[in-house]
């Protein structure tokens, strides 16, 4: 499970050009004309390759900054280090990047809809050891930008605050009924899957319209890759926070897992602290914000996960039907 | 006597807004500081939730800014520039952010709303160039007594720090 997709002839050059498969879907998306723009990090060294690319499929870029180091730990000692949340990296100009530098790229159908994206898109970085953040006016508006749903949104506005919420766990709480594969963000940073905002609920009803539009257009361009996309997202879940998730080989039966293969799905895999903990067992239920796991009915370990200031871990177990 | 009128604007504005305006101060670069208050973020939030509040902002504004209130001026000016960056009239939020630089240049919160609000006007060489070499740009403000000059001049000044920065970086990679 979660192997890097090829797809057989649909935007396949794109997984070649980013060495990644990750928003591949996001780029059928745009192609398809099913979302109105996106951004995306391209290595400079490739970047006329992936210029080239969005001509064929009839798609419109514009680049903004250059990211350099990205993720090296000591960008977080910069000012305005402590709001970083996820990809940390040096910005400079385009003209000065090296060539495996990134350079983040808007791209769309529509010239209008690129320039709606790209002046809300700026993306954090940090120029000469400070963070440059945008106004929180931009965050807000990039959204719509990218074409999320409006209940989606204004469900991110108010539960978005790391220090307050932990947003996946906000959503699970809003959620009402059977969770929709449809609605399933876990694994937005991989191939699998339709949808790569937060929804406002597991089975939000704009939500699962958009990604069942989409799903349809790549069947018929790829249904193999769509059948690998459905049996992921209907895998059980244990979620933390946004870095910390997993996905299992397993069913979730009265409240308890019970699993064979445990996979870390979040992005970053430094960030990975109970795989080998879960891999002890083949059974596990959450509790008061305990994680239980037994290994043929017998408690083998425990994780606590008391409150926090930053980055709540807030577990519970889901699967999407 | 007479109340202070800064403090009447400030009751009037929590009065709409719900949350304090207070008078602004200087986010100096040495002083390490990501930004020195939340009042955009706090303005973006109402804007979100509330839209006719920050109309009813808009309003108020005219009479606040015709006050002339020299102490108070530089937060008046950003607070403009917040409320028409909002309302997504970027040549005046740039207008007023300008001012708000005439006012205090040494405030690093002034330049950095000036360029994004650049950004959203497609003058993207001129933010990057406040983006990338704010340093330089605060300090030769300052240094050369530019406050009052014309857009025009303050774009002459930010592309050719930008010029020169970059040549520096590009010898000093070749090296």
């Amino acid at each position: 499970m979660f192997e890097q997709y090829f797809p057989k002839i649909f935007c396949r050059e794109f997984i070649s050009i980013k060495n990644s498969d990750r928003q591949l879907i996001m780029f059928m998306a745009v192609v398809l004309g099913i979302k109105p723009a996106m951004d995306d990090w391209i290595p400079k060294e490739r970047l006329t390759r992936f210029v080239n690319l969005c001509h064929k499929y009839g798609l419109k870029i514009k680049k903004d900054v250059a990211f350099s180091n990205i993720d090296d730990p000591s960008i977080k000692t910069a000012v305005g280090g402590e709001t970083l949340t996820t990809t940390i990296a040096n910005g400079i100009q385009v003209s000065l990047a090296n060539p495996n530098d990134m350079i983040h790229v808007f791209i769309s159908k529509s010239r209008q809809a690129l320039d709606e994206a790209f002046v809300n898109g700026w993306y954090p970085v940090t120029i000469k050891n400070r963070v440059i953040q945008k106004p929180y006016i931009d965050l807000l508006k990039f959204g719509y930008g990218l074409g999320y749903p409006d209940c989606c949104i204004k469900f991110f506005r108010h539960f978005n605050d790391w220090r307050r919420y932990s947003h996946l766990f906000e959503i699970f709480k809003n959620t009402k009924g059977t969770p929709s594969f449809l609605c399933n963000p876990f694994t937005k940073d991989m191939v699998y899957g339709y949808i790569y905002h937060m929804p406002c609920s597991f089975n939000c009803k704009k939500t699962i319209y958009l990604a069942g539009e989409l799903r349809e257009a790549i069947k018929e361009k790829e249904p193999e890759l769509v059948e690998k996309i459905d049996e992921h997202l209907k895998m059980p879940f244990l979620i933390f926070y946004e870095t910390v998730m997993y996905a299992f080989e397993g069913e979730i039966k009265n409240d308890r897992l019970y699993y064979k293969e445990v996979y870390f799905i979040a992005r970053f895999d430094k960030e990975n602290p109970y795989q080998k903990i879960l891999k002890k067992g083949n059974c596990l239920f959450v509790e008061n914000r305990k994680v239980i796991i037994l290994k043929n009915g017998k408690r083998v370990a425990i994780i606590n996960c008391p409150k926090k200031d930053w980055a709540n871990k807030e577990p519970f177990l889901i699967q999407f039907r | 006597m007479a109340k202070n009128p800064f403090i009447l604007i400030q009751k009037e504005f929590k009065k709409i807004a719900g949350f304090d305006l207070k008078l602004r101060r200087t986010n100096l670069l040495i002083d390490q500081i990501e930004r020195r208050d939340n009042l955009f973020e706090d303005l973006s939030r109402l804007y979100f939730d509330n839209p006719l509040k920050v109309k009813k902002l808009e309003k108020s504004l005219k009479r606040w800014l015709s006050l002339n209130l020299s102490e108070e001026l530089e937060t008046l000016f950003s607070l403009a520039g917040y409320v028409f960056y909002l309302e997504e009239n970027f040549k005046k939020a740039k207008k007023f952010f300008l001012k708000a630089i005439s006012s205090n240049s040494d405030n690093y919160d002034n330049w950095r709303d000036l360029a994004f609000s650049l950004r959203h006007l497609g003058e993207n060489d001129i933010a990057y160039g406040i983006f990338f070499n704010f340093d330089y740009i605060v300090y030769y403000y300052k240094y050369l007594e530019l406050e009052g000059i014309s857009y025009q001049e303050l774009k002459k000044l930010i592309l050719k720090i930008n010029k020169e920065a970059n040549a520096k970086k590009n010898k000093s990679a070749k090296n």
